[in-house]
C-alpha cells in the first residue's frame, strides 16, 4: 500500500495528541488527574487540550481517509503537521517569554526550571518535525490526479 | 453601410475577461471587482470589416441568479438590454466551474460564443480540451483565446459576426427530474396569460428562475396577469431545495460532458488545495478555526510577558525618580498618580496588543482569515446571517471601527443592519488589557484559555444576538456566500510587520490623546476638592462613584470599578487607566496588580465579572458614532447601546452569581 508510512504516522501521532488532549481537560476538572497529570508535566489547560484533541482528529481523519485510499488523504497528514508544528512553536514561543521574564525580571531567588518546557504540545511537536522533513517537500510540490 | 453589433462579454471574476476586453478593444480599462466597490458594465468599440462591434464588459459573475450587485448588473444586461450577442469568457484551466454560468446562459437561449481564455496555461499543464467536441456538445461556437497576446481575438471576432447575422437559436433544455420538470410545466402553462412577458423571456426560463426564488423575476410575474395561477403552482415549494436541486442537475450535466471535452484534464492539487481540504471540512472546519484562534490569544498573553514586565519596570524607575524630584507635592501626585498610573498602566499592555495585531496580521496576508470565514458561513447562515457577516466580525478583533465600516459589502440593507448591531460584541484589541491584567491576576495558570474564553463567549453573544434580531425585528432570509478562496501565502516580515503597525499605532496615539486626557480628568477628580485624601470616598471621584455604585453593586463591583466603567464609555482601555490613576498605581512604584490582588474586594469571580462586563456593555464613544453614520439612524445607535447595556449586566450577573454559588468566593 503507498500511503502505509503515512498511516502508521497519522494513527500514532492521531491517538497520542488525542490522548494527551483528553487528558489536560480531564485534569482541568477532575483534581486527582490534575495531580497525576502535574508530576507528568501535563497541564490541567481544557482550551490547549482542545486543541491538541484537534490536532489528533486532523491525523486520526487522515488515517482513516487514506486507509479507505481517498485521494485527499495525505492533505489531513500535512494539515496535521502544520497544527501539530503551530501549536509546538506556541508553546515554545510562551516558555521562552517565561524564561526571559524570570531571568531578567523575576524576583530574586526565581529560577526557570527547563523541564517546564516540556509540555506534550512543544514535544510531540518533534513528531511533526519528523513528518514535515519526511513528506514537506512532496506537500509542497502539490498533488497531480488525473480525470 | 456599416453595420452595429453589440456584444456582451461575461464570465467567472478572475477568468482574464478584463485582459480580453483591452485586448480586443485596445483599452487600458482597469476593472475593480472586489466586495464594497459599486461594480459597472464598461463599454469599448471595435472594427471589423464593414461592423462596429461594441464590447460591454460585464460584472465577473458567478452565475445569473443576481443576488448580488454584480450578478444583479450582468444578469439584467443581458436578459433585458438584449445584447446581439454574448461572449462568455471560460478559464480554461478550471472548465468545471465555468460551465456552470454556460448552462445558465444557454438556458437563456441568448447568441452565445465560448472564449475558451487562457488556453495556453491549460496547454501548458498538459490538458486536453477538445473545442471541437466543445461545440458539438453544447452546441454554441468556441474560440481558443489568450487574452494576454492576442491570440484568437480575431477569430472571436468573427465567430461573434457569425452568430450576429445568424443568430442561431441556442436555448437548451437541462432535465431536472421528473417532479420538478411537472411543476415548470405547470408553470410554463400559467405563464401562458402573461403574452407581454413571454415575449421578452423564454418561459422556460422564467419557470427555473421562479422555482429557484429569483425575486426580480417573482415581481416582474407578480405585476401580470399570470401572477395569481403562478403564485398557486409555487405554494408549498421550497425554493432553496429547489434551487439546489437544480444546481446539482446542472453539475451533473457538467459532470457527463467534462470527461468528453477534456480527455486528459490534469488537476494539480497546491497546498492550497491540500489545506482547503481540511481546513474547510464540514467537521473539522470550526473546531480548527477555534484552535488556532486559541492559539493566537495565548501567543498574546505569553510572549508578551517580558515586555511587558520590562515596561513595568521602567514606570517603576519613572515614578521612583519623581518620588525623590523635590517637584511640589501637587505635581508629584499628578505625575506618579495621573500620568503613570493612567497613562503608563495603559502602556504596559501595548505589547499585548501589538502581538494580537501581528498575529492577525499573519492569518489575514496567509489567507486563512477569507476560510475562516467560509467554514462558519454555515453557522452564520442558520441564524440567518450571510457568510460575508463573519468577515466584519473577524476585523471587529482588532478594532470594531473597522469591522463595522466593512459592513458596506453586505448587500441585503437587514442583514448589514443586523452585522452592525452585533458587531460591538466581538472583542477588540482595546479591551486585550483589562483582560490580560485580569486573567494575568487571577487565572495566572490559564490566562490564555480565559482570554480566549472571553472571545468566544463574544462571538457567541454576537451570533444569539444575530439570531434573536433575525427571528423577531429585522426576519429576512439571508444570501448565499459565495467567495473565491485566495491562494496561502507566506507572508513577508516587513509586510506584516506594516500590518502591525498600521493597527498597533492607534492605541499608541490614543494613549497619547484620549487615554491621557481621562486619566487627567480622573486624577482631578480623584485629588478634588482640595484637602480631601487622593482617591478617597470623600473626593469627586469617590462621590461619583457611590452615586452610581448601586446599580453595579449586584455584580460585586465597588464605587472605583463604577468610575472606570463610567470612563471606558470613552474608551475601553481608559477602564485600565482609570483603575490605575484611583488604585494610586505609580506612587510608589507600586504597580496595578498589586493594588488589586490587595484589595479585599476583588476575586476570580468579581474579575471574572469584570471581563465579561467590560466585553459586552456598551460600544466606546468613536464605535458609537461609526454605527449612527453607518446606519444613518440615532434609533438604532440608542438601541445598540441599551441593548450592550442590558445584555452586559444580565450575563455579568448570571456569572457572579454562578462563580459565587460554585466557588463560595468573589
Amino acid at each position: 500500500m503507498a500511503f502505509t508510512g503515512k498511516i502508521a504516522f497519522c494513527g500514532i501521532f492521531g491517538i497520542l495528541y488525542l490522548a494527551f488532549g483528553l487528558v489536560q481537560i480531564a485534569a482541568s476538572v477532575v483534581p486527582v488527574v490534575a495531580e497525576a497529570a502535574g508530576q507528568l508535566q501535563i497541564p490541567a489547560d481544557p482550551a490547549a487540550g482542545f486543541a491538541l484533541m484537534v490536532t489528533g482528529a486532523v491525523f486520526l481523519s487522515g488515517a482513516v481517509k487514506m486507509q479507505k485510499g481517498i485521494p485527499e488523504g495525505p492533505a489531513f497528514l500535512y494539515v496535521g503537521i502544520l497544527l501539530g508544528l503551530a501549536f509546538g512553536l506556541i508553546a515554545f514561543l510562551a516558555s521562552g517569554a517565561q524564561a526571559v521574564e524570570t531571568v531578567f525580571f523575576g524576583e530574586e531567588g526565581t529560577v526557570w526550571q527547563a523541564g517546564t518546557m516540556l509540555v506534550p504540545m512543544f514535544w510531540l511537536a518533534f513528531g511533526a518535525v519528523a513528518g514535515f522533513l519526511a513528506w514537506g517537500r512532496e506537500f509542497t510540490r502539490g498533488m497531480d490526479t488525473v480525470s | 453601410m456599416r453595420k452595429s453589433i453589440r456584444v456582451a462579454l461575461a464570465g467567472n471574476p478572475n477568468v482574464g475577461k478584463s485582459t480580453l476586453f483591452n485586448a480586443i478593444t485596445g483599452s487600458h480599462q482597469h476593472i475593480g471587482n472586489w466586495p464594497g466597490v459599486t461594480v459597472e458594465k464598461k463599454s469599448g468599440y471595435v472594427k471589423k470589416g464593414e461592423y462596429d462591434i461594441e464590447i460591454v464588459d460585464l460584472p465577473g459573475t458567478y452565475s445569473l441568479s443576481a443576488y448580488s450587485i454584480d450578478e444583479e448588473v450582468a444578469r439584467n444586461f443581458i436578459t433585458d438590454e438584449k445584447p446581439d450577442v454574448v461572449v462568455q469568457v471560460i478559464d480554461a484551466t478550471n472548465l468545471e466551474r465555468n460551465l456552470y454560468l454556460t448552462t445558465q446562459l444557454a438556458e437563456i437561449g441568448v447568441p452565445l460564443v465560448i472564449a475558451l481564455n487562457l488556453s495556453d496555461m491549460a496547454e501548458k499543464r498538459g490538458d486536453a480540451i477538445s473545442r471541437q467536441k466543445m461545440e458539438e456538445y453544447l452546441e454554441i461556437p468556441v474560440v481558443r483565446t489568450v487574452g494576454s497576446t492576442g491570440d484568437g481575438v480575431q477569430e472571436l471576432l468573427h465567430a461573434v459576426i457569425n452568430e450576429a447575422e445568424t443568430s442561431p437559436h441556442h436555448e437548451h433544455t437541462i432535465g431536472y427530474g421528473d417532479a420538478i420538470e411537472a411543476i415548470i410545466v405547470k408553470i410554463v402553462s400559467a405563464l401562458e396569460a402573461d403574452a407581454a412577458l413571454t415575449s421578452q423571456y423564454p418561459p422556460r426560463w422564467l419557470a427555473v428562475r421562479l422555482l429557484e426564488g429569483d425575486r426580480a423575476v417573482r415581481e416582474k410575474v407578480d405585476a401580470g396577469p399570470a401572477g395569481e395561477a403562478v403564485r398557486a403552482v409555487l405554494a408549498g415549494t421550497d425554493p432553496d431545495e429547489l434551487e439546489a436541486e437544480m444546481a446539482d442537475r446542472r453539475y451533473g450535466l457538467i459532470s457527463a460532458i467534462l470527461p468528453q471535452i477534456c480527455t486528459l484534464c490534469v488537476k494539480k492539487m497546491s497546498p492550497s488545495d491540500l489545506i482547503d481540504r481540511v481546513v474547510t471540512d464540514r467537521y473539522l472546519g470550526i473546531p480548527i478555526f477555534l484552535a488556532l484562534m486559541w492559539g493566537a490569544f495565548q501567543l498574546t498573553f505569553a510572549v508578551a510577558t517580558p515586555f511587558m514586565a520590562g515596561i513595568e519596570a521602567l514606570m517603576g524607575y519613572f515614578s521612583s525618580v519623581v518620588a525623590v524630584s523635590g517637584l511640589p507635592e501637587w505635581l508629584i501626585s499628578f505625575l506618579d498618580g495621573g500620568l503613570i498610573g493612567g497613562v503608563g498602566t495603559v502602556l504596559i499592555f501595548v505589547p499585548n496588543i501589538f502581538i494580537l495585531m501581528l498575529i492577525l496580521a499573519v492569518l489575514e496576508d496567509t489567507g486563512y482569515l477569507a476560510r475562516a470565514a467560509f467554514v462558519m458561513d454555515r453557522l452564520m447562515y442558520a441564524i440567518g446571517l450571510p457568510g460575508k457577516s463573519f468577515i466584519p466580525m473577524l476585523i471587529g478583533f482588532g478594532c470594531n471601527v473597522p469591522g463595522i465600516m466593512a459592513t458596506r459589502t453586505i448587500e441585503d440593507p437587514k442583514d448589514r443592519l443586523i452585522t452592525i448591531l452585533v458587531n460591538p460584541f466581538i472583542s477588540c484589541g482595546a479591551r486585550l488589557p483589562v483582560y490580560v491584567l485580569f486573567a494575568g491576576i487571577f487565572f495566572p495558570e490559564n490566562a490564555g484559555t480565559v482570554i480566549f474564553g472571553l472571545y468566544v463567549l463574544g462571538i457567541a453573544v454576537a451570533i444569539g444576538s444575530a439570531k434573536l434580531f433575525r427571528s423577531t425585528i429585522l426576519p429576512g432570509n439571508p444570501a448565499p456566500f459565495l467567495m473565491e478562496m485566495p491562494p496561502y501565502r507566506l507572508p513577508t516580515v516587513p509586510t506584516a510587520l506594516l500590518h502591525m503597525w498600521d493597527r498597533g499605532s492607534m492605541y499608541l496615539r490614543k494613549a497619547g490623546g484620549v487615554i491621557f486626557g481621562i486619566a487627567v480628568v480622573v486624577w482631578a477628580l480623584a485629588s478634588l476638592p482640595l484637602g480631601v485624601e487622593y482617591g478617597s470616598a470623600e473626593s469627586l471621584a469617590g462621590m461619583i462613584g457611590h452615586a452610581i455604585q448601586p446599580l453595579v453593586a449586584p455584580l460585586g463591583f465597588d464605587w472605583k470599578i463604577a468610575v472606570a466603567l463610567l470612563f471606558g464609555f470613552l474608551a475601553k482601555e481608559v477602564v485600565i487607566g482609570s483603575l490605575g490613576v484611583l488604585y494610586g498605581a505609580g506612587e510608589d512604584g507600586g504597580a496595578l496588580e498589586g493594588a488589586i490582588l490587595a484589595d479585599p474586594m476583588f476575586g476570580p469571580v468579581t474579575a471574572l465579572t469584570l471581563m465579561v462586563f467590560v466585553l459586552l456593555y456598551l460600544p466606546c464613544m468613536v464605535t458609537m458614532a461609526v454605527i449612527k453614520k453607518e446606519t444613518g439612524s440615532w434609533k438604532w445607535t440608542a438601541f445598540s447601546v441599551l441593548y450592550g447595556l442590558v445584555i452586559a449586566y444580565a450575563v455579568a450577573f448570571i456569572v457572579a452569581q454562578a462563580g459565587r454559588l460554585l466557588t463560595g468566593g468573589i
